[in-house]
This record gives structure tokens, C-alpha cells and sequence, in this order.
């Protein structure tokens, strides 16, 4: 144990040479980090930089063999440390907010001994753990289950929980990516003052908007490499490695943002006269005593994309449901080119299920498994109506629309990468030509840059085929990039809708105020 | 049945080649040698299991003998030989049959309305509650004894495990977001099921089956053991097994060997079995 003088001098981190290799790959080569007391530095990059091994390295947690030319935590020498060792550090010194609070809390433990643990581990006194609740803006909670708690509440107890012994360094991974857009900024808030407290903090984190925020310093990881280290307010405005680059454009939402808004003006006018392909009046649907939705209209015209935004539980993924014919409506109608959909029992709606079409939240989850991208667009062909002879050539041509390497068709959907498989379900939608294409969440599961050419592939496909988009999402950015309408729902309702240059710019609900003051 | 679709692959694919599948190998070379014995017996013992030879009357193991004789002179290692094609016949037929059936019954249950299931459901669960063997010993108290009703019998006594996790995991295909897919696309319903449900239901009723092979075995040479399966002079591992019991004391070779058979069988196919449920 070094002395309290030195500790004093030391930095909160000293990292030099990190290097991570598992079955002979290396994950990690020579990572360099420096903190100081008081400092957030966020380390980012695209998913399978090695964010989160570094992470998960700096406790003493990372799987394979570690190695380091200096390994320094609060002036702990932490190179050759045992399991022992590491143990007495981990909570004290140096401790871990989990991306997941969900499973990262015991579902039978209440909070308040949640947050008591590390005290108790390291022999230190509990009449902290209402105090440390209280900071974290959950006071009196403590005999509360996970369950009971929100999304933002569980994350802030997780915080709660590694303060409570009071470490010099706090890593957070991802601390914010489950969140909703307004919980989001609250967990920020609450880890800037953190901050002000004098607790290092490393951010990972591949949301941009986020590290701007709090952040002093950038590190942007590349293949286990540290590429490029700088301010923040520096490495954002003129960042200089191609890795940097394609992050930061990726996030940037203004170029976009401003042609999408004229876009969207100039069609104002235009739009009203355009044919309705789907129109949703008075949707209701129940799940026991919840109402998900609550008398919802909505229309939806040729050519146009959709907004459907929302934070999650607010009901939207129900509403799109309700649209597809998915889920049975307890009250109201959707048409589909003015004529019964939703009312019709499967058998007779059967014919005209090819005109409307789902991209699913997960796209792996909805190939079967055992096919490969070859047989699946084979079958949505074939349902089509396609001939068998005429199959191989559409199956190219579809992989051809949506820009994905038709040799990736040979692989099964477990052996492509997550926007390759976002591709080969918009493909598979396509197989019928439909009119209409509902995408929940199409892009939440993706990086970022890739986020972008999904959201291209989209906007391209409403334009070249006059496609009507319906895009459920809970991210401002989806809608400000591709959305000429948008309708915003919380708790089940529809509480404004318009175009997206008027809604954005100029909101009415104090709702929708709330989410863009969010988002910003 | 799943051979319909281009580029559709296998249910059960084998797992990657590792150090610590060293006993699961054993165990194929194992099994694929009594599969030998049991589809060709006489390429191994070329006499025949049933020939008397007054003469060479219990007889222990030498080298024209490797197991020994029996009472009335038949070679034992012949008759375990030969016995193989019963024993091993049943245990794979028992649970091949059972897979069908239990995959077929827990599919229904699993598909079918909230009532019908409800009563399929409840059945398959008081049978569970019965040991197989003593569902099987009330099945053939009802079909009678013979190499059939032991098929049979077996067959039925397993039938509720197989259904029971079909049941289940029709139950989250159904919901699965692929068979929604199927359903977005204008897929039939009939169509759905024999596409995407029941194909992605073979590999786990395959694994359950490999480790229900054993138990399967055993439960047909019990029968035979009891007397209810194949009749005496019949090489049938059970039967052997029951024959040499009086003779323990004096010529042990004649039930060990035939329980040894029995054992080595069992373990391999559960040690295999093991292998094939464990990969992922």
C-alpha cells in the first residue's frame, strides 16, 4: 500500500502500453490513458474497438492475459496484483457502472443493500448508503426491488452502488445507450457533478452527443488501438484519423438536418394531395389493465416517411403492431389504401399482406435460423408469387437494391454483421413490392456510421420507389434525418403531429419541448 | 424434411473438433462397432448363437471361447454378438418412435387451442409423474408379451418426456419473430409449421434423444430380463442376462458378459449424447 503522500501527487489513472490478447489475437495493443482527479475522459469508437475491454482491464476484470508497461490506479502499482489484491482496489479505489442495470442488479436484493455492499466488503461504516441514495435523486428507495424501479432509477442506483465506498476512479460503460432520450440527460447531469465532486470518470460511450456533454477529453479507439487523444471541444470540431472522422461525421446531425427540413417545407404542400396508403383511426388496445394505446390516429402517404417517436413503453411498438394486423385493435380501424385491414381475420387479408411489410427491432431474431440469406429471400419471393425459375435472378437484384455483396447470401444471418443483416430484412421486405414499410427501430441495434447508411438506404428506397415509410423510433436524430412527418407519442398517446421542420422547430406539447431539450 | 429448401442446412450439425472430446470419440468407435455387430453379426462371430454342443457345456472364457459357454455348450460371445441386432433394434427403434410420436403429440398440444392444450397438457404431466419402466411394465401388462409390445411399451413410456419439451418449444416458435415474418410475408399457417417450427424442432428432440438412447436400452433388456420380451433360445441381451442369473455362483461368465454389453452400450450412448447436447 503506498503512502498518503504519494497518493496525493499521483494521477487517478497512469496507463502505458495496455495490451489484451485472447486465443492469440490481439484485442488490445498498447493503450495509453492518463486522469486525472476531477477529470472525464471518454474513450470511444465504433463496437469491437476494444472500448470496453479497456474498460474492463483498467479493474482487473478482462478476460485473457493482460499485460502493461505501467498499470497505475490512484498510485497503486496494479500490474501483478492477485485476485486478492485486485479485490481490495475494485469498489475502493476503482469501481464500475454496468451498460445493463438491469441484470447488473440482483432481482431479489433491495437497493439499499445494493448500494451497502461495497461497504460492507471493504469494512466501512453503512450509515452512507441513504446519503448516496439521496444524491443520486433516489432518496427513500432504499428498500425497493429492481423491478419496482425505472430504467434511469436502476442505472442511478448502480451508480449509487459503485460511489458508495467512495472511489477515486469511476468507469462507466455505456451508462446512458439503454436510456431513454430525457433519462439520458439526467444520468449525464448526475455524473457531472460527480465530477465537480473531484471523482475521475472514464466515459465509454459511442454516443457522441453524450461525451460532448461531460467530457474533457476524447480517446477514439480503433482495432485496440488508441489512434487519436485531444479536448473534446478539439477532437470533435477537427478530428484527424479516418476512425475519428467516420465517428464524428457519422453523428453529425447538421448537414442532414437542414435539407431534410426544407425537404420537408417544400413538400408541405405537395404532401396533402399525395394518396394515403395507411390510416389508423381511433386505435386502441389494452393489455389488461394497461392501456398501450389510447385512441390513436394516423396517416400515412405515399412517398412520405413517418416519425413515430416515442420513449420505450410509450406504446409505439403496440401502434405499429396494431397497423400490421399484428395485434388485434380493441377499439378503432386501420385501413390500407382506404379499405378494412386491421378488422379482417388473417385468412382474408392473406392476399394482401405483400403490400405491407415489417423490419423487425431485432433482424436476427427474424430470419430462421437454419437458412441462409439465399433461401430466405427465396421464400419471401415465393410467397410473392415469384416463379421458381425466375427466383435466383430477383434474389440478386433484391441483395443488388439494398447495396449488400450478393456472395453474402451463401452465409446464414448469425455469420453477418449487424447492417448487413438490417440490409437482408429490408431485402426480404421488398420481395413483394410492397407499398408500405413499417421499421421498428431499425436502427438502435447498429453503430453508428452504419446507422447512417441504413437511415440513406431508406430515405433511397422512398424516393426511387415512392415507398410510405413508417419508422418507430425513440432517437430524435432518426426522424430529423429521414422524417418528413412525425407523430409523438408518450403514454399510449398521440400528443402532436406534423411535419418534422415544424415539430422540431417550433414544438407545441410541452412534451415534445422536454424531448428535443434532451436531445440537445 | 428439411431437405425442401436451398441452402437449408442440417438440424444437427456437429460440434468443432476439441482435446476434450476425446471420451465422446471412444464412445462412437464404441457404438459404431456394436452397430457393426448388430447389422452384420456374423462378420464377427461367424457361428451361430443358437448351436448346442453338449460336449463344451459351461466352458470359462480360453481362446476358442473368448466369453466362455453357456449350460448347453452355445458360445457366449456369439450369442452377445448376435443379441446386439435385438438390443441395440429396440433401444433405437423405442426412441426413434418416441421422438416421432412425443414430437408430433407435444407440436399439436403446442399449436392447438388454449383448451386442448390444457388437457394434452395435464395427460403428459400425471404419465410423468409414473417412472417409464413401470409405464412400460403397465403396457405390456396390457399388450402382452413379445418383442412388439417391448418396442411398444418403451416407445409409449418415453413419449411424455419428448412431448413435454416439444410442446414447449412449439410454444416460442410460434411466437418467434421469424415465424412472424413468415406470417408478414402471407405465409399459410400450415406452411409455417412444417417450414420454420416443426424443422427448428428436430435438434433439440435429436439431443434428447441421444441421451434418452441409454435409458431406452435398459429399459428393453429389463423387459427381456423379465421374461416379457423375446423368448428364451433368442440371443437378446436380457434374455442372456436372465439365463446366466442361476448359473452366477458357478459360471459367472455367462450373465457378466451379456451385462457388460448392456453397461458398455448405455454409457457410450449417454457419454455421445452428452457430447452432442452440450455443443454450443
Amino acid at each position: 500500500m503506498s503512502a498518503a503522500g504519494t497518493e496525493v501527487a499521483a494521477p487517478a489513472l497512469h496507463v502505458r502500453g495496455l495490451r489484451l490478447a485472447i486465443d492469440g489475437v490481439e484485442l488490445l495493443r498498447g493503450v495509453d490513458l492518463d486522469l486525472a482527479a476531477g477529470e472525464c475522459l471518454a474513450v470511444v469508437g465504433a463496437s469491437g474497438s476494444g472500448k470496453t475491454l479497456t474498460a474492463r482491464a483498467l479493474l482487473g476484470l478482462a478476460p485473457g492475459r493482460v499485460g502493461a508497461s505501467a498499470l497505475q490506479i490512484g498510485g497503486t502499482d496494479a500490474r501483478r496484483l492477485g485476485e486478492r489484491a485486485w479485490r481490495r482496489l475494485r469498489g475502493r479505489r476503482i469501481a464500475l457502472v454496468n451498460q445493463d442495470a438491469l441484470s447488473a442488479l440482483d432481482p431479489l436484493r433491495r437497493i439499499g443493500s445494493e448500494v451497502a455492499e461495497p461497504l460492507r466488503i471493504h469494512h466501512l461504516a453503512l450509515d452512507g448508503v441513504h446519503a448516496m441514495l439521496a444524491r443520486v435523486q433516489l432518496p427513500g428507495r432504499s428498500r425497493s426491488y429492481p423491478h419496482e424501479l425505472s430504467g434511469g432509477q436502476r442505472q442511478r442506483a448502480l451508480i449509487a452502488s459503485a460511489l458508495a465506498a467512495g472511489p477515486d476512479v469511476l468507469v462507466a460503460d455505456e451508462p446512458t445507450t439503454a436510456l431513454d432520450a430525457t433519462v439520458q440527460a439526467r444520468i449525464l447531469e448526475l455524473l457531472a457533478e460527480l465530477k465537480a465532486g473531484g471523482t475521475a470518470i472514464v466515459l465509454v460511450s459511442h454516443d457522441l452527443g453524450a461525451v460532448a456533454r461531460i467530457a474533457d477529453r476524447v480517446a477514439v479507439m480503433h482495432e485496440g488501438e488508441l489512434v487519436e487523444q485531444g479536448p473534446t471541444a478539439a477532437l470533435l470540431a477537427a478530428p484527424v484519423h479516418p476512425a475519428a472522422v467516420a465517428l464524428v461525421e457519422a453523428a453529425h446531425p447538421s448537414p442532414v438536418r437542414d435539407s431534410a427540413a426544407t425537404g420537408a417545407e417544400t413538400q408541405r404542400d405537395a404532401s396533402s394531395s399525395r394518396p394515403i396508403v395507411l390510416e389508423g383511426r381511433g386505435l386502441v388496445k389494452r393489455f389488461g389493465a394497461t392501456t398501450a394505446v389510447a385512441g390513436a390516429d394516423l396517416v400515412l402517404r405515399r412517398g412520405e416517411v413517418l416519425g413515430l417517436l416515442g420513449e420505450s413503453g410509450s406504446g409505439k411498438t403496440t401502434l405499429a403492431r396494431l397497423l400490421l394486423g399484428l395485434e388485434r385493435a380493441d377499439a378503432g380501424d386501420a385501413l390500407l389504401h382506404g379499405e378494412p385491414w386491421s378488422a379482417l381475420p388473417e385468412r382474408s387479408r392473406r392476399e394482401r399482406r405483400g403490400r405491407i411489410q415489417l423490419i423487425g427491432q431485432d433482424p436476427l431474431a427474424s430470419f430462421d435460423p437454419r437458412w441462409t440469406g439465399r433461401a430466405i429471400l427465396g421464400e419471401a419471393l415465393a410467397e410473392a408469387g415469384v416463379v421458381r425459375g425466375g427466383r435466383a435472378d430477383r434474389i440478386r437484384s433484391l441483395a443488388v437494391d439494398v447495396s449488400l455483396d450478393p456472395a453474402l447470401l451463401e452465409r446464414r444471418p448469425r455469420e453477418l454483421s449487424g447492417g448487413q443483416r438490417q440490409r437482408l430484412a429490408i431485402a426480404r421486405a421488398l420481395a413483394s413490392e410492397p407499398d408500405v414499410l413499417v421499421a421498428d427501430e431499425p436502427v438502435s441495434a447498429l453503430d453508428a456510421a452504419v446507422r447512417g447508411t441504413i437511415l440513406d438506404l431508406l430515405d433511397r428506397l422512398r424516393r426511387e420507389r415512392g415507398l410510405a415509410v413508417l419508422v418507430v423510433t425513440h432517437d430524435l436524430e432518426v426522424v430529423r434525418r429521414i422524417g418528413d412527418t412525425v407523430a409523438v407519442m408518450r403514454a399510449g398517446e398521440l400528443v402532436e403531429q406534423g411535419p418534422v421542420a415544424r415539430v422540431l422547430l417550433e414544438p407545441e406539447h410541452p412534451f415534445t419541448r422536454e424531448l428535443l431539450a434532451a436531445a440537445t | 424434411m428439411s431437405a425442401v429448401v436451398p441452402g437449408a442446412r442440417r438440424a444437427l450439425v456437429l460440434p468443432r473438433w476439441r482435446p476434450g472430446a476425446v471420451p465422446a470419440l471412444i464412445a462412437a468407435i464404441v457404438l459404431a462397432l456394436l452397430l457393426l455387430a448388430a447389422l452384420w453379426p456374423s462378420l464377427i462371430a461367424p457361428g451361430s448363437p443358437t448351436a448346442t454342443d453338449a460336449r463344451a457345456g459351461t466352458l470359462p472364457p480360453d481362446s476358442a471361447h473368448w466369453f466362455g459357454t453357456d449350460r448347453s455348450g452355445r458360445d457366449v460371445f456369439t450369442r452377445v454378438v448376435h443379441g446386439a441386432g435385438a438390443s441395440l433394434g429396440l433401444g433405437l427403434g423405442a426412441t426413434g418412435l418416441a421422438l416421432v410420436a412425443g414430437g408430433l403429440l407435444g407440436a399439436l398440444a403446442g399449436l392447438a387451442p388454449r383448451r386442448v392444450d390444457g388437457v394434452l397438457a395435464r395427460a403428459v404431466d400425471v404419465l410423468m409423474a409414473l417412472p417409464e419402466f413401470l409405464v412400460a411394465l403397465l403396457l405390456i401388462a396390457i399388450l402382452g408379451p413379445g418383442t412388439g409390445s417391448v418396442l411398444v411399451a418403451v416407445a409409449l413410456a418415453a413419449v411424455p418426456a419428448y412431448a413435454r419439451v416439444a410442446r414447449v418449444r412449439t410454444q416460442q416458435l410460434a411466437r418467434s419473430a421469424f415465424v412472424e415474418s413468415a406470417l408478414v410475408l402471407g405465409q399459410r399457417p400450415w406452411k409455417r409449421v412444417l417450414r420454420h417450427v416443426l424443422p427448428n424442432l428436430l435438434g433439440p428432440l435429436l439431443t434428447m434423444a441421444a441421451l434418452g438412447l441409454g435409458t431406452a436400452i435398459v429399459s428393453a433388456a429389463g423387459l427381456g430380463f423379465l421374461g416379457l420380451g423375446a423368448t428364451p433360445p433368442a440371443p437378446e441381451w436380457g434374455v442372456l442376462l436372465s439365463e446366466g442369473r442361476n448359473l452366477l455362483g458357478t459360471a459367472w461368465w455367462v450373465a457378466v458378459f451379456p451385462g457388460a454389453a448392456i453397461t458398455v452400450s448405455v454409457v457410450c450412448a449417454s457419454v455421445l449424447g452428452r457430447w452432442l447436447g452440450g455443443r454450443r
